[in-house]
């Protein structure tokens, strides 16, 4: 089953450009379980944009690639984390390394560059080319943002959740996608880094009684 | 010779792929639950089998004459190692085969009688052995640095053990620091030559190696020999080799030294002589001075130990530097197109590699007897083990002549070589000046090496063998067993055999060398049933092995029997003045020494301290310590100034650690950026 | 039918052979006599030796219950050490006995064979003067070797090839040709190394009897009977292999080339010239001079390497 180019493009342009706004209101807000939600959708949008992709081009393995970021980055390990969520006291972030304020001025900020950024980059032939990929590069300085400036653990995992989302975003604006195996083996990268965030929340939990990264601090030489 | 050429090409792929699989039934066989078989025995006995196997391998390149190439791609789908075992790498495989089948012998017995390795670590045994199996065929980069790096970690591995104590611990973290700053340089090395020759393959490094610019040429012969001199333990690289090769279990070591800083000769070798070709001058001249240097200061430094096993260990420095001696004038003679006296020279090194992995190894095995007899290596505590360990005794006797250069044993007849090649050298018109001053100032240095190792040798075998125990360890010792006796005996028989048989072996590997140097150079042939001739520019010299061996047997055993027929010995103590005899009237291993401590003062840096402590109330002494030891230089001069400055670097780069998980992820970020910046522009 | 050049070898070689054995106790017999008369002093018979030898035979062979098989092996490993590194020396002939056996480097080597076997025993019998005297050998040992190649390494240089019968024929053949300074420098080079090698002043005082000032005889302190007697043969056969040395490289005149009456009476009279002339020079030697402290001698073995050295350098930096 095919789409035709242009409905496609149009579908794609409009994930990018919620996908946009979910970052920015990412950025912004304090709630954890909220920035769950947002990054829930956040995903499933990535993966629908992909299916689009793959639908309109014919490439199956975006298809499946597709699928698959809606059921894991959407679904599953949105659950895993609202689990931890549940277990721990703390539902907000209480001291950010950088207000809610400067985050936002931060985001608006990051998508500007983006755009800038995007217009210098040699653009392959792909269907989602022109709006995508600004979006790709701003979800990925946001997730970046958020995880230089949230101090907990939850709120770190969520940032990279985006960061991953907007790699795969950058891959298949920029080419058809990347190979099978390595979606599938990123997918999987990403699963056992939540699991493993999974493991040392609760353990911080145990021994410190908060999940603030704050406590963390004899990584050094 | 036909069933070797049957065997050689296609019909020793099955050869490789039996080695193969016998090293990782070893492996797997070391961690294997205990069962009524022991593991670590099961593990020895097939490493042991496998390397007969890789024997017989090289005995078949080196008779075929064709070589043995297999890829790991025709298996498994897809290239990952490229082997190819050509009459260089046979040589060396020859020398790997005879010493890893007596060290594994050797080591069944040795972990039987309680020695180290009965643990879980002996799984690194068939591990470094498939390592270097693997190191010498690597045909390709990648391979190549995969073998090596393996090599590494798994001798790394045997060296510290499973449980090891801070010193052991801190000897195999430097080795282990040591050896990547080797890989460092190696993998600048084929980075350069791969990308100029654009493919990753040994073959295609030499016709790319010609077009590069000479500049690009000397860097890359510096870079390769730092990476292999340093594996090899040459000057001034070496200060990890008296660290770990005496805390290895005795088979390990024996291998370590026998083998393994040989790995660092090949590459010098292949690489320096054969991929990058003919240089200029001061190549050879390089490779020369650290040659001279590690032999003279090898055996001074070990001269002053009183550790059996690191005096060997420092041995092993001495003869890697006879050996970088003959590399030396063989690439300085190619330079000036002096391909006679390059072949000399190349076949005096290569047959001092050989000769070496079966000296070194009979005296390091010999070393570990003693060691689990007494209990100790110290040989100020040792003595008198000559009637209660015969076999160790002749064994280790026959090893310390053969290390010494005495002949008719085989390092007699590599030093030989050595010597030829210097003065035909020397004498060699196409060389320039300085190069023959220097090739003959070699000459004193070596015959300075060799008195030097008669004395230690003089030294070690009398310590630790003769006259009266030192020690109650040394009064009770008891011979080892049938197992690690008869590894010994072997290879005492083969450095006898080798040295006698100095005319074939000289020319095979004559051959050998003769492909590496340029052909119809192959001077060093066998005149008569066992002789080596060498055409030194004009008339032949030769040493006839085989004869003087006879006849000085001969000479010796007539005037034994005329002399000692009809008599009978009485037995008496030792006249010491009167008082009865005890070992305290007897050298120690540091008397021994002091005059040659004396006379190299300047070197050697000797510092002592002796303090008395009187009965009190009278000037009659109660104890008396005395404390000597020697500096040594490198150690001192480079070695703890470079140290100092990499902790005082990384104590700087620490300030930048702050233990904030945030903050290193913004390091991350900005240099994300930066590499976006720099790659847009 | 056998080639006539190889059987003039062979017999000239067994001459050779039979005046080393039979002549080597004479030297030292003449070494003593000459010392002995520059002080002033009668001194013992020229044939004296010969007796020492025969009566240390006969007596009884004792041992240091300390010792291993090694004591009773090595005398006879040294002899033979030394009495093999002679036959590879061109004293008679032109040509060594052994000819196409071993070059120069070899009896260098078969030298050190018996150094070591000598050294090692010496420490067998648990005594502190065998260490001494085995320590101190050893030591000096390591400014002789050196010394003692570079300068030989010179005539070979000169004949193209370390094979001494080339290097004797080419000395021959040359004639006063032959003594460029090159060749001059190492044979004073090879004078003070002869010195050192067969143990008399100022290296080593062969007749001191005080334990401390030994070092050759400390070696052999442990000796007796029969053993004695060999290890004292060797060590005289050691000054003819020196002495022989010297002369087929620094001094090739008179040495035979056929097997013609004439010409082998010549050799022989050359060969014991040369021989009695180094003993007679040893002895003067030993009255001149005395003994250098042991700290001292590096200095000495030093200069001759240096001398060696230098003589090189003059075969290859100077013209032609």
């Amino acid at each position: 089953m095919t789409i035709d180019p242009q409905t496609a493009s149009e579908i794609v342009d409009a994930c990018a450009a919620v996908i946009v706004v979910l970052g920015v209101g990412l950025a912004a807000t304090r709630s954890i379980g909220r920035s769950i939600w947002l990054v829930a959708i956040q995903s499933a949008l990535v993966g629908v944009a992909a299916v689009m992709v793959g639908l309109a081009t014919g490439a199956g393995h975006l298809l499946i690639g597709g699928v698959l970021a809606i059921g894991v980055k959407g679904v599953v390990v949105p659950l895993v984390l609202g689990s931890i969520l549940r277990r721990s006291a703390v539902r907000r972030e209480r001291h950010p390394i950088l207000g809610p304020r400067a985050s936002l001025i931060a985001a608006v900020a990051i998508v500007f560059v983006a755009t800038a950024a995007a217009d210098g980059a040699s653009l392959g032939a792909s269907v989602a080319a022109s709006h995508a990929l600004p979006a790709a590069i701003a979800e990925v300085l946001t997730g970046l943002l958020i995880v230089m400036t949230r101090r907990k653990a939850l709120s770190l995992v969520v940032g990279l959740l985006v960061f991953e989302d907007g790699i795969a975003l950058t891959a298949f604006s920029l080419t058809y996608g990347m190979p099978l195996v390595v979606e599938l083996g990123v997918l999987f990268d990403l699963l056992i880094a939540v699991v493993v965030a999974w493991i040392y929340a609760r353990r911080m939990l145990d021994v410190l009684g908060s999940t603030s990264t704050d406590q963390l601090r004899s990584l050094r030489g | 010779m036909s069933i070797a050429s049957a065997f050689g090409g296609a019909g020793s792929g099955p050869l490789l792929v039996a080695i193969a699989v016998v090293l990782a039934l070893a492996t797997v066989a070391a961690v294997a639950p205990r069962s009524r078989v022991n593991p670590a025995s099961l593990s020895l006995a097939l490493s042991g089998l496998a390397c007969i196997g890789i024997f017989v391998l090289g005995v078949i390149v080196l008779a075929s004459g064709t070589p043995v190439v297999a890829s790991a791609g025709d298996v498994l789908g897809f290239a990952l190692i490229d082997v190819r075992y050509d009459a260089l790498a046979a040589l060396f495989l020859v020398a790997l085969g005879v010493a890893g089948a007596a060290s594994s012998v050797y080591g069944i017995g040795y972990q039987a009688h309680g020695g180290a390795g009965a643990d879980r670590s002996a799984a690194a045994y068939p591990v470094f052995l498939a390592s270097l199996f693997l190191v010498f065929g690597a045909d390709d980069a990648f391979a190549f640095l995969f073998a090596w790096e393996l090599m590494a970690l798994s001798s790394a591995l045997l060296v510290v053990g499973s449980r090891p104590t801070a010193d052991v611990a801190r000897a195999g973290y430097l080795y282990l620091a040591l050896t990547h700053l080797a890989t460092a340089a190696l993998i600048v090395a084929f980075a350069i030559l791969a990308s100029a020759a654009g493919a990753t393959g040994f073959s295609s490094f030499g016709p790319a190696a010609v077009g590069l610019s000479s500049t690009t040429r000397d860097v890359l012969f510096v870079l390769l020999l730092v990476g292999f001199a340093t594996k090899a333990g040459a000057i001034p690289f070496h200060v990890w080799l008296p660290r770990a090769h005496p805390v290895a279990p005795s088979h390990v070591s024996a291998l370590m030294s026998g083998v393994m800083i040989k790995v660092g000769i090949y590459g010098i070798v292949r690489f320096g002589l054969e991929i990058l070709g003919p240089g200029p001058e001061w190549w050879g001249l390089l490779v020369l001075g650290i040659g001279v240097a590690s032999a003279v200061l090898g055996v001074l430094y070990a001269l002053m130990e009183h550790d059996l096993k690191r005096l060997l260990a420092f041995h092993s420095i001495e003869n890697i530097g006879i050996i970088l001696i003959g590399v030396g004038v063989a690439i300085l003679a190619v330079a000036d197109g002096a391909t006679a006296v390059a072949g000399v020279a190349l076949t005096a090194a290569l047959f001092h590699t050989l000769n070496h992995a079966l000296f070194k190894s009979v005296l390091f095995l010999a070393a570990g007897s003693v060691q689990s007899a007494v209990g100790s290596r110290d040989l100020n505590v040792l003595g008198g083990l000559a009637r209660a360990m015969p076999v160790t005794a002749i064994a280790f006797g026959v090893g310390a002549a053969a290390i010494s250069g005495l002949p008719p044993l085989n390092g007699f007849a590599s030093e030989w070589l050595t010597f030829q090649s210097l003065i035909g050298a020397g004498g060699d018109r196409a060389l320039s000046l300085v190069a023959r001053s220097a090739v003959l100032l070699a000459v004193g240095g070596l015959g300075l090496t060799a008195a030097l190792a008669v004395a230690c040798f003089v030294k070690a075998t009398g310590m630790t063998f003769l006259a009266l125990p030192r020690s109650r360890g040394a009064a009770g010792a008891h011979e080892t067993g049938r197992l690690m006796g008869a590894a010994m005996a072997s290879l005492a028989i083969a450095c006898i055999a080798v040295g006698i048989a100095a005319g074939p072996v000289s020319a095979a590997i004559g051959a050998v060398a003769d492909g590496l140097v340029g052909q119809g150079s192959t001077p060093a042939t066998a005149i008569g049933p066992a002789a080596v001739g060498v055409p030194v520019v004009g008339i032949d010299a030769v040493y006839a092995a085989g004869r003087l061996a006879v006849l000085l047997g001969g000479i010796a055993g007539l005037t034994w029997l005329v002399a000692m027929r009809r008599r009978t010995t009485r037995r008496v103590p030792t006249w010491t003045t009167g008082i009865a005899p005890e070992p305290a009237f007897e050298y120690t291993a540091t008397s021994y020494a002091k005059l040659i401590r004396l006379y190299f003062g300047p070197i050697l840096r000797p510092a002592r301290e002796v303090s008395v402590e009187l009965h009190p109330g009278t000037p009659f002494p109660r104890t008396v310590r005395y404390r000597g030891e020697v500096s040594h230089v490198l150690d001192e001069r480079l070695y703890r100034p470079l140290h100092r400055g990499a902790v005082g670097a990384a104590q700087l780069v620490r300030r930048l650690q702050s233990g904030s998980l945030q903050l290193y992820l913004a390091y991350s970020v900005a240099a994300l950026i930066g590499l976006l910046l720099v790659a847009r522009s | 039918m056998i080639d006539p050049s190889t059987l003039a070898n062979v017999i000239l070689g067994l001459i050779q052979a039979v005046l080393t054995l039979l002549v080597a106790p004479l030297l030292l017999g003449i070494t003593k006599r000459v010392k002995a008369r520059l002080q002033y002093r009668n001194g013992p018979p020229i044939l004296q030796p010969y007796r020492d030898l025969a009566k240390w035979w006969r007596k009884e062979s004792v041992e240091s219950d300390a010792a291993s098989a090694l004591t009773t092996v090595a005398p006879a490993l040294v002899v033979a050490a030394v009495f093999v590194a002679t036959l590879l020396v061109p004293i008679v002939g032109q040509r060594p006995p052994l000819e196409g056996w071993g070059d120069l480097l070899v009896v260098v080597g078969l030298m050190a064979l018996g150094r070591f076997v000598l050294a090692v025993s010496a420490l067998d019998a648990g005594s502190a003067f065998g260490g001494m005297g085995s320590s101190r050998e050893v030591a000096i040992a390591t400014f002789v070797e050196p010394a003692l190649l570079l300068a030989l390494v010179g005539a070979a240089l000169a004949a193209g090839s370390t094979d001494l019968g080339a290097i004797a024929a080419l000395g021959v053949a040359s004639g006063i040709a032959w003594y460029t300074p090159a060749v001059l420098l190492a044979a004073g080079a090879f004078a003070i190394v002869a010195v050192a090698e067969t143990g008399h002043e100022p290296v080593d005082n062969p007749d001191t009897h005080l334990e401390l000032t030994m070092i050759h005889e400390g070696m052999l302190l442990e000796a007796s009977g029969p053993r004695l007697a060999i290890f004292t043969y060797a060590a005289e056969l050691k000054l003819v292999l020196v002495a022989g040395l010297f002369a087929a490289v620094f001094l090739p005149v008179g040495m035979a080339q056929d097997l013609m009456p004439l010409s082998v009476l010549v050799a022989v009279g050359a060969a014991l010239a040369k021989l009695v002339g180094a003993a007679v020079v040893l002895g003067v030697l030993d009255a001149s001079l005395a003994k250098l402290r042991i700290l001292a001698l590096p200095g000495l073995l030093a200069t001759a390497s240096i001398v060696a050295v230098i003589g090189l350098a003059t075969r290859l930096w100077l013209p032609a």
